[in-house]
């Protein structure tokens, strides 16, 4: 497991409460939310209150390429010898799962395990089988940006109870920055100015405060200028296209056009028509660029 | 963007949204424009602006740059603290300094980090969407968007000082346009038209030019050596028009003269010069005035004629005062009648 971004949790500890309660009740759990929210953070942090607790748990971080995810499962469940490993590794996938599922059922007549699936919006479509399974043999906790709603995989999330994740509120996220900027022992020019900077540009995205308090020098003053260019993560970003707007400026155009007819009004009637017809014009270049985007 | 850009694109959508709008746009609310464009970027101290708005420092410190003044609620604030310009009349700088806010948020959505249209809402809205066709601010591409800015303002400022309506006027020359265009010079100046086709009558070529007396919803009527025509784009014109040239002439000012005669001769009607007059006489002395009453060509408008309902009622429209007094000296008597006389009085 990679160690965590930011070694201390903010304002996540009603969810992580929640993934506990969930546990010890045994309903399988998805912590959902956009990327850079926390999900890998929250359940790293879950594993390490179940390593408190002393209660077993497997983590696997990523089940696309299905072979190795389904070569660390089998590890993580039983030690392997490098003899073992390179017999597993000349599997086909189909052989492989079986193995897999067998080594689950002999964990799970002892004592129903407990698997932590992250990135679960990667699942591919082939593991589809294999997921549910695992799902009746194990108690599986997971996180995902989304719920998959793919044919193959959507019996699997139904099961779960979701949990989303949403943006700290500026309280936490002022706390969060805070504490980054004391762990890290910055020298900032001008505080405040810093904290509602790192505040407005990450939107109460984790990920950006901690990306953005990381880009800055550690052993100078970071000065004003600085702290005006700083980096803005793309976690944090959330962009509204505005091209709709723009489409309907020129629909208004047509509808002018078409009043001005009605009110005889031939000079109207000519010049939003010409302008209808430099709308047309735009609405071609915009979705050229959509287009050479999707080509690429 | 950096100030010119934001200037030239405030100016030339202030521009296009009074020429949209028919409203020929003052000098002022073009500047109002300008300045407008610059005003949310007080909210840093690196812009234009912010270098000579003290408190920028204290908004950069506060939300941040490209936040609140970036925002349909600072649009808000603005047109609510501009209030007293509309107050006070000045109502085209007080929209003028609106759309230049409004074009600088509708620019910077062409900016690679966008507007917070919806702020507090933290979505920002970007135009195009493809962050690679975005613009990068101080970039090459923002000086070639500069360079097509400023081309274009200097090619749409005459035609918002004219007026889109004008301009269709000024390239078909068609009477259809002519008509709007003599609608707005026609309260206060002279003007006449000089007409290129056929008299439709003759399928002579008309030549010379005629005085304005009048513009109705579909013609004009006008004047020439003393005779009254109508010219239209329909079938009832005098003069099948390929084109037509409006002259503004001198300024001049309209006055109206009502008249009202009962049981009186015609002779003792005093008619002021140059003017044109409409109204109705009842009259008895048709022998007198028959031969004023036929001596209209085929091609012309009926100044004077009877009525074809009642026998001695005269009815009078746009009559020139000059055909107006051939009527005196006949022995011509108004039982009662009712004339109007517009005079055209020169603003010196």
């Amino acid at each position: 497991m990679q160690p965590s971004l930011c070694p201390f949790t903010i304002g996540r500890d009603g969810e992580l409460k929640t993934l506990l309660t969930f546990c010890k009740r045994g309903t399988p759990i998805l912590v959902t939310g956009k990327s850079g929210l926390g999900k890998t953070h929250l359940l790293r942090q879950f594993m390490a209150a179940l390593a408190r607790q002393k209660l077993p748990a497997i983590y696997l971080d990523r089940l696309w390429p299905f072979k190795p995810a389904l070569l660390t499962l089998c590890s993580s469940l039983r030690t392997l010898s490098a003899k073992d490993l390179s017999r597993l590794k000349r599997l086909t996938v189909p052989e492989l799962t079986q193995e897999t599922l067998n080594l689950l059922k002999e964990k799970a007549s002892r004592r129903k395990p407990l698997i932590i699936l992250d990135r679960l919006e990667d699942a591919p479509a082939a593991a589809g089988d294999f997921l549910l399974q695992l799902s009746s043999l194990t108690l599986v906790f997971g996180a995902a940006q989304y719920v998959k709603r793919t044919r193959a995989l959507r019996r699997f999330f139904w099961q779960f109870e979701l949990l989303e994740l949403m943006p700290l509120v500026k309280s936490e996220a002022l706390t969060l920055a805070e504490r980054l900027v004391n762990e890290r022992n910055l020298e900032l020019a001008d505080p405040a100015f810093f904290l509602n900077q790192v505040v407005s540009h990450a939107n109460g995205v984790p990920l950006a405060i901690v990306e953005a308090v990381n880009r800055l020098p550690q052993n100078q003053p970071v000065s004003r200028a600085q702290i005006r260019e700083l980096f803005v993560h793309g976690s944090g970003v959330k962009e509204i296209d505005g091209t709709p707007l723009i489409i309907l400026i020129f629909c208004l155009f047509i509808a002018l056009r078409f009043i001005a007819r009605g009110f005889s009004d031939y000079q109207a009637y000519a010049m939003f028509g010409a302008l209808g017809a430099v709308g047309l014009f735009i609405r071609y270049l915009i979705f050229r660029q959509y287009f050479r985007r999707q080509a690429r | 963007m950096i100030a010119p850009t934001h200037v030239s694109f405030g100016v030339l959508f202030a521009e296009f949204v009074f020429t949209c709008l028919d409203v020929p746009p003052s000098g002022a609310a073009l500047v109002a424009a300008g300045v407008g464009s610059l005003i949310p970027d007080a909210d840093t101290p690196k812009s234009a602006i912010g270098h000579i708005f003290k408190p920028s420092a204290a908004i950069e410190r506060r939300f941040g740059h490209r936040q609140v003044t970036h925002s349909a609620l600072f649009l808000g604030l603005c047109a609510l603290a501009t209030l007293p310009l509309l107050l006070a009349s000045w109502k085209m700088v007080y929209l003028g300094l609106l759309l230049g806010v409004a074009s600088h948020l509708m620019l910077d959505m062409a900016n690679l980090s966008g507007v917070p249209l919806l702020y507090p809402y933290p979505g920002r809205f970007v135009f195009p969407e493809p962050k690679e066709s975005r613009i990068e601010v101080g970039s090459k591409r923002e000086w070639v968007l500069l360079a097509i800015l400023l081309v274009l303002v200097l090619g749409f400022t005459p035609v918002s000082f004219v007026g889109y309506k004008s301009l269709f006027y000024r390239l078909s020359q068609n009477p259809y346009w002519a008509i709007e265009e003599a609608k707005r010079y026609a309260p206060t100046h002279e003007l006449a038209m000089s007409v290129q086709g056929l008299w439709k009558e003759s399928q002579i070529p008309v030549q010379g030019e005629f005085r304005l007396l009048a513009i109705q919803e579909d013609g004009f009527v006008v004047e020439q050596q003393g005779r009254v025509y109508f010219l239209s784009y329909h079938p009832q014109t005098a003069v099948l028009i390929h084109k037509l040239k409006l002259t503004i002439g001198q300024r001049v000012t309209k006055v109206l003269h009502t008249h009202r005669i009962d049981y009186q001769l015609f002779d003792e009607v005093a008619i002021p010069p140059h003017s044109i007059t409409s109204g109705y006489l009842f009259f008895e002395g048709f022998e007198g005035i028959s031969e004023v009453l036929y001596d209209f060509s085929e091609a012309e408008y009926r100044t004077l004629r009877i009525d074809p309902h009642i026998g001695h009622k005269l009815l009078v429209s746009y009559c020139p005062s000059e055909r107006l007094a051939q009527l005196k000296g006949r022995g011509l008597f108004i039982s009662h009648g009712d004339l109007s006389f517009t005079q055209f009085v020169h603003v010196p």
